[in-house]
């Protein structure tokens, strides 16, 4: 069975078409752990997992991945041209059947392998590209607002079989969202990328499957909206090293806690 | 098979049937005179005496090897360039002006030169065939692999699909439906190219009867050929659409005539 991988980045830098994307950051994700990153439009969060998903080229410091990850886009991103079987084996030189089988009934849909993803709808489309991801034993999933483009009970759905199916496996996964709610609910941690660089991580503690709308959850997702907010009050500036250290109190234990921390100017 | 499937099925030949008839109708009134147009039983006599002497079927034969070898030559060396030029920006910047250009001129100005370069055989008659084919060929294969959708190239990449896999499974998949929209067109093609082709040195064939009768004027002949390339048209169109149907049984039919 697989278990999960370590990820880590550290001072981590990214410019695309010469503007900085991100900023020397620093981040650790350990074997098995659920991490969940939140920000704006043009925080940088997508060129973030596109970088760890090998799809951009960073320009400064290391990343090291225990294994090689896989990912789930927003778009389901299926072959119509091939059916759920075929796209679930994608990638694979000699797909086991019973393999494709067994995690296409991991996410429901055992009994679609034979068709056209475009007789499917959209959750169900997800749940196939889910299929796919499961099918190469991901030791490290990144996500990148999969549930975003579903409808709200459907998201609800695909982000407990995404929490069940982490839970069961034991991968390691990544999640890049704007939903602050859904970064609380499946996160171990949250971390809120701004400019480019991490200004906050919160670690979440409460046991799962946690109640969506519930005070706790709620209070988490507050601080986290505060700190978004906060920062864009700030405008376009470095965060002030106050923030900064008030921000290191969070998180002093842990040695995942960005650069500006450490007092670097941009 | 249900009344409505009848209608739709019947419907199409609604229009020419009506045609037909009125012209039937003008020929035998004599409100249509027979040294401008025979009529449709004329036509279908000539039909009758061309087959009973057993040339009709020879000529036709001699005409669909040339239509179809012509479409191989052609269709393949167009669907080579389209892949070339459309999977790499280099190529296109050399090849696609030139490619442009030779498509403008038109087939019959070729004709002296062709004749001058193979000769009166087949291989002037192909020539004209496979280079009128190649173009729309060439021209929907390049757009075909120019629109494969870059997200899907990109989550394949993801998957460590490349190199030949990735034309397999991606890029040639996707840009079929399009390359079947120029064979569409090449198919057609083929066959009203052969009105130029074989009036080279041709002594059998479709465009060589047509010839042949506007030279002795033979009027029935002549319409029963125009009649004959207009059936001919339609059936390759049902070729090439029972082929679409079997190469992209994934989508939806009513999404491949918006297509179209």
């Amino acid at each position: 069975m697989s278990t999960g991988a370590e990820l880590s980045l550290s001072e981590l830098s990214v410019a695309l078409g010469g503007r900085e994307i991100l900023r020397s950051i620093d981040l650790l994700v350990k074997p098995g752990e659920f991490i969940s990153i939140v920000g704006r439009s043009g925080s940088g969060k997508s060129t973030l997992l596109r970088v760890l998903a090998g799809l951009e080229a960073h320009t400064h410091g290391e990343l090291k991945v225990g294994a090689p990850p896989i990912v789930m886009f927003q778009e389901p991103r299926l072959l119509p041209w091939r059916s759920v079987l075929q796209n679930v084996g994608l990638g694979l030189r000699e797909p086991d059947p019973r393999h494709a089988l067994r995690v296409l009934s991991q996410v429901g849909l055992a009994d679609r392998a034979q068709d056209y993803p475009g007789t499917l709808s959209g959750g169900q489309r997800q749940r196939v590209a889910l299929a796919r991801a499961l099918m190469h034993r991901p030791q490290l999933l990144l996500l990148d607002e999969p549930f975003g483009a579903l409808d709200a009970l459907t998201r609800i759905s695909a982000q407990k079989l995404v929490e069940g199916l982490w839970s069961e496996l034991g991968f390691s996964a990544l999640l890049v969202t704007h939903d602050v709610e859904e970064a609380v609910l499946l996160g171990d941690h949250v971390l809120v990328l701004d400019e480019g660089r991490f200004i906050l991580r919160e670690e979440v503690t409460l046991p799962r499957p946690r109640v969506r709308n519930s005070a706790e959850v709620g209070r988490i997702a507050a601080r986290v909206l505060n700190a978004i907010f906060d920062s864009g009050r700030e405008g376009s500036e470095p965060p002030a090293p106050a923030a900064a250290s008030g921000a290191d109190e969070h998180t002093s234990t842990s040695n995942i806690w960005p650069s500006f921390a450490r007092g670097e100017t941009p | 098979m249900t009344a409505a499937m009848l209608r739709r099925r019947l419907a199409p030949w609604i229009a020419p049937f009506v045609l037909l008839a009125a012209w039937e109708l003008a020929s035998r009134s004599g409100l249509l005179p027979k040294n401008l147009l025979p009529s449709p039983y004329e036509v279908a006599q000539a039909f009758v005496r061309a087959v009973s002497r057993g040339d009709l079927l020879v000529h036709l034969g001699v005409s669909a090897l040339r239509a179809g070898v012509g479409m191989l030559v052609g269709a393949g060396i167009g669907l080579a360039l389209g892949l070339l030029t459309g999977l790499s920006r280099k190529l296109q910047l050399v090849l696609d002006t030139p490619l442009q250009m030779l498509r403008a001129v038109p087939a019959i100005a070729l004709v002296p030169l062709v004749i001058l370069w193979f000769g009166l055989g087949e291989a002037a008659k192909l020539f004209i065939v496979s280079m009128t084919v190649m173009f729309p060929v060439y021209l929907n294969t390049f757009h075909g692999v120019r629109s494969v959708d870059p997200q899907l190239i990109e989550m394949a990449r993801t998957y460590h699909v490349s190199g030949f896999a990735m034309y397999r499974e991606v890029i040639l998949p996707g840009a079929l439906p399009s390359i079947l929209v120029g064979l569409r067109f090449a198919l057609g093609m083929s066959w009203l190219v052969l009105i130029v082709a074989e009036t080279i040195g041709a002594e059998q064939g479709l465009g060589y009867v047509a010839m042949n009768a506007r030279e002795f004027m033979q009027m029935d002949t002549l319409v029963l050929t125009i009649v004959l390339w207009a059936i001919l048209g339609k059936l390759a169109d049902v070729l090439a659409g029972s082929v679409e149907q079997r190469l992209l049984p994934w989508q939806p039919r009513s999404q491949r005539m918006a297509a179209e």
